[in-house]
């Protein structure tokens, strides 16, 4: 992993008092180049549906698949400069 | 409008391709509003609005109380008087209380103004069962709103068709319905987004249009004639009977209203089995409609009588085992069509 790889996390704020989500949808593929700012990915806490933005733009990968489990802490996916 | 090749493919899921082309057409009318409960702050129970207000405000993405009767009655007024009223309806069940102004007004008004009114109108609505919530809240009803005519009526069974109707369903001067599966929104407290309903969505905008079928599985065995969810449920069920040999098309109608009568002759035309799934209750409704088809134009083209797969006419039970032997799931599909397999005509 370069230094310059960014790590994606679900943002503090969406989990409120919940320390588990689910993963439901990536809209980018494995390997895409992502755009920062853009909703990249769909998860859930309890009820609501949280978005996931690109925290860079590169090159996506994919480390949390959809309908598995997550914590606060689990690092979803990772995206590498191009 | 631009479209940039460089953006990579998109997966989306319903609830999102909908959104997207209620975003675009807003953007570009800026007489065309949203209204519904449960929309500007929290984005649509069924997630069909999320982020709309942060950009079109509150004059334009609009909070209503739980008074379905006065808020459809107020988008019918603003669509005679020349606005574009989009409507959000998260179950179809409430639409009840509504049907004067849809049925007299919003559905009848261009006609009996000869023309002088246009009531361009859509309704986006979630429909069907599967998941415990009972009678009041788990109804299809098609038919009862495709009996009356005016109105024009959708249900996509993917993303793609998603977006695509609704540009459709936008951009006409009249009554539109378009109508999503609950289990297919993409929504994870109704279970994990399906992933045949989830496809790669263009950025650009895109028509789909009325009255034209989609063929999903090419077969030469048997034609399972479905739309929404059961489209899916004929997928799967075309899966397993190909292990035995049986070769099934599976047709969507993704029109209910107008209905693409074509499509469904030529290919029963070419199969000469029909089964039809459908979530509305069975009397009076699409599947009746469908086997219409086959009677009125040519019925000698079925080797085995047609079979019909729909809800029971019952109201939809709250417990799980009850509520599961009512659906339209793939188990009843797959006895179906061994049924107009062993059935030959006299």
């Amino acid at each position: 992993m370069s230094a310059d790889t960014v790590e994606i996390l679900v943002p503090d704020e969406a989990w409120g008092e919940s320390l588990e989500g689910v993963m439901l949808t990536w809209i980018y593929k494995d390997g895409a180049q992502v755009t920062e700012g853009k909703v990249i990915a769909e998860m859930m806490v309890e009820k609501a549906q949280i978005e996931v933005l690109a925290p860079a733009s590169g090159r996506l990968t994919i480390l949390a698949q959809p309908e598995t489990v997550i914590n606060r802490s689990f690092v979803i996916g990772r995206i590498a400069p191009v | 409008m631009a479209h940039d090749h460089n953006e990579p493919g998109r997966t989306f899921t319903m609830a999102r391709a909908g959104r997207e082309a209620v975003i675009s057409e807003m953007r570009k009318h800026p007489n065309m509003f949203l209204i519904g409960e449960d929309i500007a702050k929290l984005g649509g129970v069924f997630g069909t609005a999320i982020g709309m207000a942060d950009e079109f405000g509150t004059a334009r993405v609009i909070d209503t109380p739980i008074s379905e009767t006065g808020f459809i009655g107020i988008a019918t007024g603003a669509a005679m008087a020349g606005m574009r009223p989009v409507i959000e309806i998260a179950f179809v069940d409430f639409i009840g209380v509504c049907f004067n102004a849809i049925f007299n007004f919003a559905a009848k008004t261009h006609y009996m103004s000869g023309g002088q009114y246009k009531t361009p109108m859509t309704f986006m609505i979630g429909y069907g069962g599967g998941y415990c919530d009972a009678a009041q809240h788990s109804q299809t009803l098609f038919a009862t709103l495709g009996h009356v005519p005016g109105i024009k009526i959708v249900t996509p069974a993917d993303a793609y068709d998603a977006k695509g109707l609704m540009h459709s369903c936008l951009q006409d001067d009249n009554v539109t319905i378009w109508m999503v599966h609950k289990r297919l929104w993409g929504l994870g407290w109704l279970g994990f987004p399906l992933p045949l309903a989830l496809s790669e969505v263009p950025e650009h905008d895109y028509t789909i249009p009325f009255g034209q079928s989609r063929i999903w599985r090419e077969g030469k065995d048997v034609t399972i004639v479905g739309l929404g969810l059961t489209v899916h449920n004929a997928m799967t069920a075309a899966d397993q009977l190909a292990s035995e040999g049986i070769s099934v098309e599976v047709l969507d109608l993704r029109s209910v209203v107008p209905m693409d009568r074509d499509g469904v002759f030529r290919s029963v035309a070419k199969t000469g089995r029909l089964v039809v799934a459908d979530e509305d209750y069975m009397s009076f409704g699409v599947t009746a409609e469908v086997l219409a088809v086959v009677a009125e134009r040519d019925p000698s083209v079925l080797k085995a009588p047609a079979v019909r797969v729909a809800y029971p006419d019952v109201p939809v039970p709250f417990s799980r085992p009850m509520e599961e032997f009512c659906l339209p799931n793939v188990e009843r599909i797959v006895a179906a069509v061994r049924a107009t397999l062993k059935g030959a005509k006299k």
